[in-house]
């Protein structure tokens, strides 16, 4: 089991969000905190502080497995359980499938992730910058996370931004080519962020998670 | 932060909860989804359990069950403020206390105890509580006839 190349993901999405964090307050917000005022930075910091929240539950939160039946669960005496159970739920009829790996007829909403290969609760999908599957019980962390992350990337590409603008005479110093950086590299993964939580929103309001 | 089920199989440890020896049956109360996808388990008395236990200490039972997770899935202004304020302090109040959920299946986890030593184990029955299937089934085991629960005969 390669378990390396799953974490893979998960180790470059902290590895960017901190750095880039990191060079943001170190370069253009120092100058934001001497030159306009306190609370941009103060503000930035508390907006960095939920997305690493929001983040981190959303990473180490069970996402609400279902655990498997164990056999003396299975009281059919035939060999195979039917595939599907009909369920009546307010009139209307949904069908449960049976799951193989977990022995049991998967409830309503509830799916079978095959990356973590177990039945998760109102599933989602699998989330490999997160390495773990999003579903009822950290939706709501990961759906935060993109909001806050949506704010926080957008704060970064405008300080910066300004701070290029405020510095274009002075193209060759280090803080000056750390904005520029921080300006495409924001600019461009804001393209994905955006989208994805843009999307997620409209699920949300439509209640369609 | 993290879930607080238990990883081993639920159905081993029978000596812990006063349980004198392995189930000779076990009997498995189904979820009620016909009132919606809350969780509610189907208060229907299960034929394998007539003449083991009466009725109505069945149904209150389960009916208290039912009311518990009701009230721990239910939206109420405190358990939105408690979801806000939780986010405010960045998560962090989750290590000093528990969600609303957990704290009524904490209150399930202790009605069930308590069901056990008073009702069911006295008649050879034993409730598995349902979060150890992931709220999919109630198991209650059924024990055949032992010494422990019958009084000494003298032939």
């Amino acid at each position: 089991r390669c378990k390396g190349t799953k974490v893979l993901p998960a180790f470059f999405a902290w590895a960017i969000l901190l750095i880039t964090t990191a060079l943001f307050f170190y370069f253009p917000c120092m100058w934001f905190y001497e030159n306009v005022s306190i609370l941009i930075p103060l503000c930035e910091a508390v907006v960095t502080l939920f997305v690493i929240a929001n983040f981190s539950l959303a990473t180490f939160m069970d996402a609400g497995v279902i655990p498997k039946a164990s056999p003396d669960e299975d009281k059919d005496d035939d060999f195979r359980a039917p595939l599907y159970k009909n369920v009546d739920i307010n009139g209307v009829t949904v069908r449960m499938k049976w799951c193989v790996t977990c022995q049991f007829y998967r409830p309503p909403r509830c799916s079978h992730c095959s990356v973590c290969n177990k039945c998760v609760e109102t599933f989602d999908h699998h989330c490999p910058w997160v390495n773990n599957c999003i579903g009822r019980r950290n939706y709501r962390y990961f759906f935060l996370f993109l909001i806050s992350l949506s704010l926080h990337m957008a704060a970064v590409f405008s300080f910066s931004t300004y701070f290029l603008i405020q510095h274009k005479d002075r193209l060759t110093q280090v803080p000056t080519v750390v904005s520029l950086c921080l300006v495409t590299l924001v600019g461009i993964l804001s393209v994905p962020v955006f989208g994805l939580a843009g999307f997620h929103v409209v699920l949300v309001a439509r209640g369609r998670t | 932060m993290a879930s607080k089920k238990k990883q081993t199989t639920p159905t081993d440890d029978f000596s812990a909860r006063g349980a004198p020896s392995p189930p000779t049956q076990k009997v498995f109360i189904q979820r009620d989804y016909s009132e919606g996808t809350q969780v509610r388990f189907q208060p229907k008395f299960p034929s394998e359990l007539e003449g083991k236990i009466e009725r109505e200490k069945f149904e209150y039972t389960l009916n208290t069950l039912n009311e518990v997770y009701a009230e721990a899935e239910k939206m109420s202004c405190s358990s939105c403020c408690e979801g806000c304020f939780a986010c405010l302090t960045a998560y962090l109040l989750y290590c000093c206390s528990d969600t609303h959920f957990e704290k009524c299946l904490k209150k399930v986890a202790k009605f069930i105890i308590e069901q056990n030593e008073r009702v069911y184990v006295p008649r050879g029955l034993l409730i598995i509580d349902p979060v150890e299937r992931g709220l999919r089934v109630i198991e209650i085991c059924i024990f055949s006839d032992n010494p422990a629960s019958t009084p000494a005969r003298n032939n």
